[in-house]
């Protein structure tokens, strides 16, 4: 591979992320969730962690939301850093990005007093894009690679360990918890039938659990090889329909970690052959 | 062989990377073992702990202005904020871990936060608690009471 090749590579891989990340940011703002659309919330929980912990009593993040134009500068910086970086290409606005991300992503699991890990990814993902070397870049994409690898792998050991994986009332029981109030609000709708069927077929719902942790199991190959990521790829996909199908859960901002999977060198191809014709 | 290894490749590229890594490795395998996170070390169990059906479960159904908002129809940020936030807060509420005026500050929150963007005839929030039960694959409710009311008055 040519220094130039590798520096398109690159180039490319920065439009991809920052044009995810961008999707993300905006569906975030039509969510209402952004900063200046929480209306100025409160941080009533306490925080165990120590990072967490520390943020909190900086009174930094309570500064930002209780103001509401500080709230709408950060909003509108959140928005343009991932643009700028598109069209300027320049580190300082990956950098600022992922520590208005960061920001974005305390703010949201203090308030909710959740520690949700759903930012994670797109927060790791703007990480290699902080240099401009090859070297540097690529092993930071790596990092980001193994980092897939672990959530998925280490999520199967969990199930695996805990016995969670042969229990035979556990996705029926998560879905009674979880859905309760999609099965009331929504009764007739499409997912609310999904649970209903796996809440009273306890054996297929068992062997969904049983198909989830092998799927969750087989990225642990990508310790050793690059050989499979094509199936790793379409299993994450296959993970991030059925999660929303049978769990309800959107995984659209985990999804962005998948592009480590690809092989930059076939899609790099396809869209030149896609732009000469 | 072993010269092939990431890791090896970081270290010969940046020994503060490979600090940052053996950090982080060593922090997940220490809170694996603690079963309890710190960020940055996060853990991921995917619903990993061994859950069992319950005879009743409680949730909660908001109304303003007499209109229940169907949390299920929400972005799931949205949802998370208004569901989430609620749960906790009446947690907290329930075992006196927060104040009445703090109390009375998060209901106004809430309302604010639910009520935008919606055309509402009054400044009323009406907070009903549910018990259900799961009866052939769908919940019964077996009852529902009026919890918290917040009428526009708030701190």
């Amino acid at each position: 591979m040519t220094a130039q090749e590798s520096k398109n590579y690159i180039h490319l891989r920065g439009s991809f992320v920052f044009g995810m990340l961008l999707i993300l940011v905006f569906y975030r703002l039509i969510s209402s969730a952004l900063l200046s659309q929480m209306n100025s919330p409160l941080f009533l929980f306490p925080q165990t962690e120590w990072v967490y912990a520390a943020v909190l009593k900086s009174g930094f993040l309570q500064y930002i939301t209780a103001h509401y134009w500080s709230a709408a500068l950060f909003d509108l910086l959140l928005l343009a850093t991932p643009l700028l970086f598109l069209l300027t290409r320049l580190q300082i606005f990956a950098i600022l990005f992922t520590g208005l991300l960061l920001t974005y992503y305390f703010t949201f699991n203090m308030v909710t007093g959740h520690h949700y890990h759903g930012l994670v990814g797109a927060i790791l993902m703007t990480i290699p894009f902080w240099t401009k070397n090859e070297k540097p870049f690529l092993l930071l994409w790596d990092a980001v690679r193994y980092y897939l690898l672990y959530i998925f792998a280490s999520a199967a050991l969990w199930k695996i360990l805990q016995g969670s994986a042969f229990h035979a009332e556990q996705l029926p029981a998560i879905l009674q918890m979880q859905q309760l109030q999609l099965q009331l609000e929504l009764p007739d709708s499409f997912r609310a039938a999904i649970t209903q069927y796996f809440i009273t077929h306890g054996t297929v719902a068992h062997i969904v659990l049983l198909l989830n942790t092998i799927l969750q199991l087989s990225f642990a190959i990508g310790f050793a090889t690059k050989k499979y990521d094509k199936f790793l790829l379409a299993a994450f996909i296959v993970f991030v329909i059925s999660n929303y199908a049978v769990m309800g859960i959107m995984s659209a901002e985990l999804l962005v970690l998948a592009l480590p999977l690809l092989n930059w060198e076939w899609v790099s191809n396809k869209l030149a052959i896609s732009s000469v014709d | 062989m072993w010269r092939k290894l990431y890791l090896y490749q970081v270290f010969i590229h940046s020994k503060f990377l490979f600090a940052v890594f053996l950090l982080a490795l060593v922090g997940t395998i220490i809170a694996a073992y603690r079963t309890q996170e710190q960020f940055p070390i996060l853990l991921y169990g995917m619903y990993s702990l061994k859950e069992y059906p319950q005879s009743s479960y409680t949730t909660y159904r908001i109304e303003i202005s007499g209109q229940p908002i169907v949390l299920s129809s929400l972005p799931d940020a949205q949802h998370e904020l208004i569901q989430t936030t609620l749960g906790h807060a009446i947690d907290l509420k329930k075992s006196n871990l927060i104040s009445e005026t703090e109390w009375k500050k998060f209901l106004k929150w809430l309302f604010t936060y639910s009520a935008d963007m919606r055309v509402i005839d009054e400044n009323v929030m009406t907070i009903y608690e549910l018990i259900c039960h799961y009866s052939n694959g769908k919940p019964v409710i077996d009852s529902e009471k009026q919890v918290y009311y917040y009428d526009g008055s708030g701190e």
